[in-house]
């Protein structure tokens, strides 16, 4: 038996047809005018839930750019800074030494004295720097300044400032303490100079006065290693902070690359699907326009 | 003699016989675009032939009947057919709208607040005596409180709708019923005196498929001529003249309409209510899940804030306030650090068995993966990330089992046609049979009519 085929069959399938095809065109015309394959999470749910753990991490890794960021800037200050403070020792190291000599006379010991308290005083402020507001020395001790105008070490304890720079990894510290710079278990650099000035001016005696310089030579050759460990732990995290920041940069372009890559629409391909799609619906249109003929147009 | 009044009384029933025949061609070609018409075609049958000594001389033609083209297994068909697909584009309309809730924009929305909110840690980690990020870290909190209200005001809106729109389909399907319990009574009647009842049975048979549609029910045509609808399991929508009446009552926790059959609760396998069902089910599932994500953030946040210090070195207080549990709809930064900043926690003292600060261990929270929400494990991002992915996956299925279910449709409506249709070609080739039919009965009778006048005249 034949299968019949009642007039309502075209009529559907032409609707159907058309509909499945205008639905195409029209999903593909949202691709191309957004820019995006994916412009709702039902247009592909896992592509969806890895663009946004993507997304999370890229913004995790700006952030991490940001902290590395100041995390340079305090260590650059710090560097700076014991730079200039291992200058201030070299000059003191060549004072004492004049001071030391035999040949130098007690008006010449006198105006060393001064100059000694002067770069004591010049140290305090380089132990008490701020910048942006914190002290550069003070690690996680900020509401006072390291050392007070007498040259006292704050009683607040105080440890390293870390920073995480990187996901993942430890946090690295952006700084020095000040106690661990200008001062050590015996004794803090404020007070050996203040004492160095007294020997210089002569307490009366001589032999004491001899000692006590020879002892501030001594000392001050430790507060000159304490200074260069500290000066090369700074510049080694510099360095670090560097690479990393160099790194995170990388990493940066690599997540938007995959993002893109899962989110984005490939215009090529987009195009000429649309065209494709468009010429199918126009032939679609083309034969249901040839309209049908039954019977009863060609009954008289 | 008796051969010319037999021959006028063959004639005269050829030509109605022919003229009705007409008539229901010309009533299918009317209906060619009326939705659920089915084909009649008129059954003629010889009239019974009268004994005149050894000849049987034939009466002519009678109509037996009028017989309407359809198919009860392929409508039957059709209607479980339409049951699935309502149930699945009940399903899809009403999730459409979360994935777009739950999303939000790229710079609005769940996820930009979560990494904006642990971001502002970040920087106080880096920073850690800064009074201005710490009111930065409140507002970044607040915003996040916000986003998670707003993103679950929106999807419980959604919810509501979908339970709105289940009590407008039990009107609707009230209306319904009413009306086939009343064609049912029509039919029979019709049927029982002897009529035909054509047009109200594909009337009755569009409304049986609307109601299909909504409750996924089935019919059962009795003998004499009523159908009986049911539900899935077996609960008996429609029986005769009866239409039991579908009502709502108000089910705890959060009173949404459970449909009821004369009172007693109902189950649904198919049709939108089976799909409104399902959605909200999986709103609520949403909606679970967004409120144990807020209640994590504020749980861990707390516990690494209480364990550090605040500006001024006093112990930290809770950062959400958790007066009441918190959900997604009530999470809020606790109002005292809204009012003194201060109190926010960096710590910059670092834990003794961790290299971190705890500004920075707050900030590593969005990555830390040893969260749990429900069934769901990794870090608040993957966790948000799976929501979001979920509810696009459900969306995803319903469409696309739509797509097919379309097909499988347009198929059983086609095989329905194929049998119940009307073809123009067809019923033009009936016209002209018909047609040549009744020229002929009319020359037959202007031939027996010219031979009587032969007969009488021949008389005078």
């Amino acid at each position: 038996m034949a299968f019949r085929i009642p007039d309502s069959i075209s009529q559907r399938n032409f609707l159907s047809n058309a509909g499945t095809q205008q639905f195409r065109v029209s999903s593909l015309q949202e691709q191309i005018v957004s820019g995006k394959r994916i412009n709702r999470a039902s247009d592909d749910p896992g592509g969806t839930e890895a663009v946004i753990s993507l997304r999370t991490s890229q913004s995790e890794i700006d952030q991490f750019a940001r902290n590395a960021d100041t995390a340079s800037r305090k260590l650059t200050a710090a560097d700076d800074t014991l730079s200039g403070y291992r200058n201030v020792l070299d000059r003191i190291r060549t004072l004492f030494a004049q001071g030391i000599s035999d040949t130098t006379t007690d008006e010449a010991r006198g105006f060393i004295a001064v100059e000694i308290e002067a770069l004591r005083t010049s140290i305090l402020r380089i132990a008490n720097t701020e910048q942006n507001g914190e002290f550069i020395f003070g690690g996680t001790r900020q509401d006072t300044p390291p050392f007070d105008s007498s040259g006292t070490l704050s009683a607040t304890p105080a440890t390293f400032q870390f920073v995480q720079i990187e996901p993942g990894a430890d946090a690295l510290a952006v700084g020095v303490t000040a106690d661990t710079i200008f001062t050590d278990a015996t004794a803090n650099i404020f007070d050996d100079l203040t004492d160095a000035a007294a020997a210089l001016r002569g307490t009366g005696d001589p032999v004491a006065d001899h000692a006590a310089l020879q002892t501030a030579i001594d000392r001050v050759d430790v507060y000159t290693d304490l200074a260069t460990v500290a000066h090369s732990f700074v510049g080694v995290n510099s360095e670090i902070t560097d690479i990393v920041k160099d790194r995170l940069v990388d990493t940066n372009i690599s997540y938007s690359a995959q993002i893109s890559a899962i989110e984005d629409t490939d215009f090529t391909e987009a195009v000429f699907d649309l065209s494709k799609a468009q010429q199918s619906l126009e032939a679609i249109y083309q034969l249901a326009a040839t309209s049908r003929r039954s019977l009863i147009d060609f009954l008289g | 003699m008796s051969l010319n009044f037999s021959a006028f009384e063959i004639g005269r029933r050829a030509l109605n016989a022919n003229q009705f025949a007409i008539g229901v061609t010309g009533q299918n070609i009317a209906n060619v675009n009326t939705q659920g018409y089915s084909r009649k075609s008129v059954q003629f049958a010889e009239g019974a032939p009268n004994s005149i000594g050894r000849f049987s001389i034939g009466t002519g033609v009678t109509i037996q009947g009028v017989q309407a083209f359809r198919d009860s297994f392929i409508e039957s068909r059709i209607q479980a057919e339409t049951g699935i697909s309502g149930r699945l584009t009940a399903r899809r309309d009403a999730l459409a709208p979360v994935q777009i809730a739950l999303q939000g924009t790229e710079t609005s929305g769940l996820q930009n607040s979560l990494t904006s909110f642990f971001g502002a840690f970040r920087d106080l980690e880096a920073n850690p005596n800064s009074l201005p990020l710490r009111s930065i870290a409140v507002q970044k909190g607040a915003q996040l409180s916000s986003a998670f209200q707003t993103t679950h005001g929106q999807v419980e809106d959604i919810r509501t709708g979908i339970d709105e729109q289940v009590r407008a389909n039990i009107d609707e399907v009230n209306g319904l019923t009413e009306t086939i319990a009343d064609l049912n009574v029509r039919i029979r009647s019709a049927e029982n005196s002897g009529g035909d009842a054509n047009g109200l049975r594909d009337k009755r048979t569009e409304i049986v498929n609307q109601v299909a549609e909504i409750t996924g029910s089935h019919s059962f045509e009795n003998a004499d001529g009523t159908i009986t609808l049911t539900i899935g399991e077996g609960r008996t929508l429609v029986a005769g003249e009866t239409a039991f009446q579908l009502g709502a009552t108000n089910t705890p926790p959060f009173g949404f309409a459970s449909v009821t059959i004369d009172g007693n609760p109902a189950q649904f396998d198919s049709g939108s209510f089976k799909g409104l069902q399902e959605a909200i089910t999986e709103t609520t599932a949403q909606i679970d899940a967004l409120d144990g994500l807020a209640e994590q953030v504020a749980t861990r946040v707390n516990a690494l804030h209480t364990g550090g210090t605040d500006l001024d070195g006093n112990a930290g207080v809770e950062f959400f306030d958790t007066s009441l549990p918190v959900t997604a709809e009530n999470i809020s930064v606790n109002g005292a650090l809204t009012a003194d900043p201060r109190l926010v926690v960096a710590s910059p003292i670092p834990q003794p068995d961790q290299s971190g600060t705890v500004a920075g261990q707050i900030a590593n929270l969005l990555t830390d993966t040893n969260t749990t929400v429900g069934s769901r494990a990794g870090s608040f991002s993957s966790i948000y990330g799976s929501i979001v992915s979920e509810a696009g996956e459900q969306i995803r299925l319903a469409e696309s089992g739509l797509q097919t279910q379309g097909v499988i449709l347009e198929q059983a409506i086609a095989q329905r046609e194929a049998i119940s249709g009307v073809s123009l070609d067809e019923e033009a080739i009936n016209l002209l049979q018909y047609q040549k039919a009744y020229e002929a009965a009319a020359r037959f009778l202007r031939v027996a009519d010219e031979m009587t006048n032969t007969i009488l005249s021949l008389a005078q």
